[in-house]
């Protein structure tokens, strides 16, 4: 059995002494494609962002890689996409300064940059289908394209986890079904994949597993089944109580939360 | 050229060099990380180390630079803590400097208001060979610096959040710039003025942003468009007789408008060109 690339166990994470996510556990495997889904406000950016270190454990542990995360030190192993609108601030930057950028934690800081860092980012950028758009300023870019500059950014450090939050929001159909795409290529290439999102019906066709997290706990984690992803194709919002996946109909060792 | 028969004239163009290519390298980044003001506030916080210096009859320029440096650290932990309350910190510090400042200099032997003036507003006269030697040096440094640590201050000045959570050194980063920041602000506070310096950090990079398709692009039009600005700001108080650190900045203002006039007239005439075409 592979060590897991992320294992949270009995974890509580949150803002100063404020849980948002209380006593969660949960596994992120090599080869998962998993989306974490769930009503707005449960907790579902908070699990990511605890995963990366942006929002402290105020109890429990974390794992990466098989190393504590205070340990561990080869962070662009996770490529994260966060959720953006735009990238950047008020002076242009094109795609393939934003993709580099990607690559600097991998590198260090006092490394020049070496052929095999400028091939990586080639790589990433062609994966996404954007080396063609490598000197043009990310911001006259669609949404869509954005998410997949912020993919390539991921990809540069040649990232073996990718955990995405909201890649599709906003996002028209067409732009959905190449970014979904990207990701299933990516997926198919070895990529161990975890996206946030409202939304499971674009990433049908790839997923292995749901998290749903509902009231800051994780209330389902196990396969896709027709079930679920017709309870998750409900409008969260509408929702005052979460939605309630069929457990009894699960496997038990797929069954966690009440 | 008669104006480079004065050998204050020569030191105030050298410093003009090292302030025009200094100032927007740091620019750039406190832009992009839209902290524009930044430079502003440091040079509040210089003014005390300047008072304390003449106060205590220790060179202004270092007690400066102590002050400063020390500010920028405090801003940029309390920026790190991410509270709400760090917006008021900043605001009291930086009163806090140009109030003290102001109280401790009244208290300097031999201090006048014009001492004061020389610092807030900039007095190229008054640039010694022993000043233009140190602000050499530290200037180089930043250039260095923030030529040598582009790609890395830029991530970060772009996404932070990314930047953390990919596991970069981001504190460490940006206090670099925080310190960087603070070490322009002293080197420029004889030719520009504290009061102004944030002006040659800020203004360069906005013009050079209308125009350039790169980050790299506007990096370098901003040294160019600093340096431009400086030499001839400079000169023209020479001529004008007027302080040399309002004369750069209305030149960098200006030539700021200009660009911005020009470009949007032509992005007009090419959208117009656009429409006709198509219909």
């Amino acid at each position: 059995m592979t060590t897991p690339l992320v294992e949270l166990h009995d974890a509580s994470i949150g803002y100063d002494d404020s849980a948002v996510l209380t006593n969660v556990g949960m596994t992120i495997d090599t080869g998962d494609f998993t989306a974490i889904v769930g009503p707005n406000g449960a907790g579902k950016s908070t699990l990511v962002k605890g995963v990366l270190g942006l929002v402290g454990l105020t109890a429990g542990t974390l794992e990466l890689f098989g190393a504590p995360a205070s340990e561990f030190r080869e962070r662009w192993r996770i490529g994260y996409v966060p959720q953006r609108q735009t990238i950047g601030g008020p002076i242009p930057a094109t795609v393939g300064e934003v993709v580099s950028s990607g690559r600097l934690p991998r590198s260090g800081v006092l490394r020049l940059q070496s052929t095999a860092d400028r091939a990586a980012v080639n790589d990433a950028m062609t994966k996404v289908g954007l080396i063609h758009l490598a000197k043009r300023p990310v911001h006259q870019l669609s949404g869509g394209q954005q998410r997949r500059v912020l993919i390539a950014r991921a990809l540069a450090g040649e990232a073996e986890l990718l955990l995405l939050d909201e890649p599709t929001a906003g996002v028209d159909v067409e732009a959905q079904a190449a970014l979904v795409d990207v990701l299933g290529e990516l997926s198919n290439g070895g990529v161990t994949i975890a996206v946030v999102t409202h939304d499971l019906e674009p990433f049908a066709a790839h997923l292995t597993r749901v998290l749903w997290v509902s009231r800051g706990q994780i209330s389902y984690d196990g396969v896709p089944t027709p079930e679920v992803m017709a309870a998750a194709s409900e409008p969260f919002a509408h929702h005052d109580h979460p939605v309630r996946p069929p457990h009894d109909s699960m496997p038990a060792d797929l069954r966690t939360g009440p | 050229m008669e104006f480079l028969q004065y050998d204050f004239m020569q030191r105030a163009l050298v410093a003009a060099v090292l302030v025009g290519l200094a100032a927007p390298s740091v620019g750039i980044f406190l832009v992009q990380r839209r902290l524009a003001l930044m430079g502003d506030g440091m040079g509040h916080v210089a003014l005390t180390g300047v008072a304390l210096g003449l106060l205590l009859g220790w060179a202004p320029v270092w007690v400066a630079l102590a002050t400063a440096a020390s500010g920028a650290v405090i801003i940029e932990l309390l920026r790190n803590r991410g509270r709400t309350t760090s917006d008021l910190a900043l605001a009291i510090m930086f009163y806090g400097g140009i109030a003290g400042g102001v109280v401790i200099i009244a208290k300097a032997p031999g201090a006048t208001a014009l001492s004061l003036n020389q610092y807030l507003f900039g007095a190229i006269t008054t640039t010694t060979t022993g000043d233009l030697v140190v602000f050499a040096a530290l200037s180089v440094s930043v250039l260095a610096l923030t030529l040598g640590l582009s790609r890395h201050l830029f991530a970060v000045a772009n996404d932070e959040e990314y930047a953390r959570a990919s596991g970069m050194p981001v504190l460490a980063l940006n206090l670099l710039l925080a310190v960087l920041t603070a070490t322009t602000v002293v080197v420029s506070m004889r030719i520009v003025g504290l009061l102004l310096i944030s002006a040659l950090m800020v203004v360069p990079v906005a013009t050079a942003q209308l125009v350039a398709k790169s980050f790299r692009t506007a990096f370098v039009y901003s040294l160019g468009i600093g340096l431009a600005c400086a030499v001839v700001g400079v000169s023209a108080s020479f001529y004008t007789n007027t302080p040399s650190g309002g004369s750069i900045v209305l030149t960098a203002i200006a030539v700021f408008a200009v660009t911005a006039i020009t470009t949007a007239v032509l992005t007009g005439r090419r959208a117009t060109t656009v429409v006709e075409v198509s219909s």
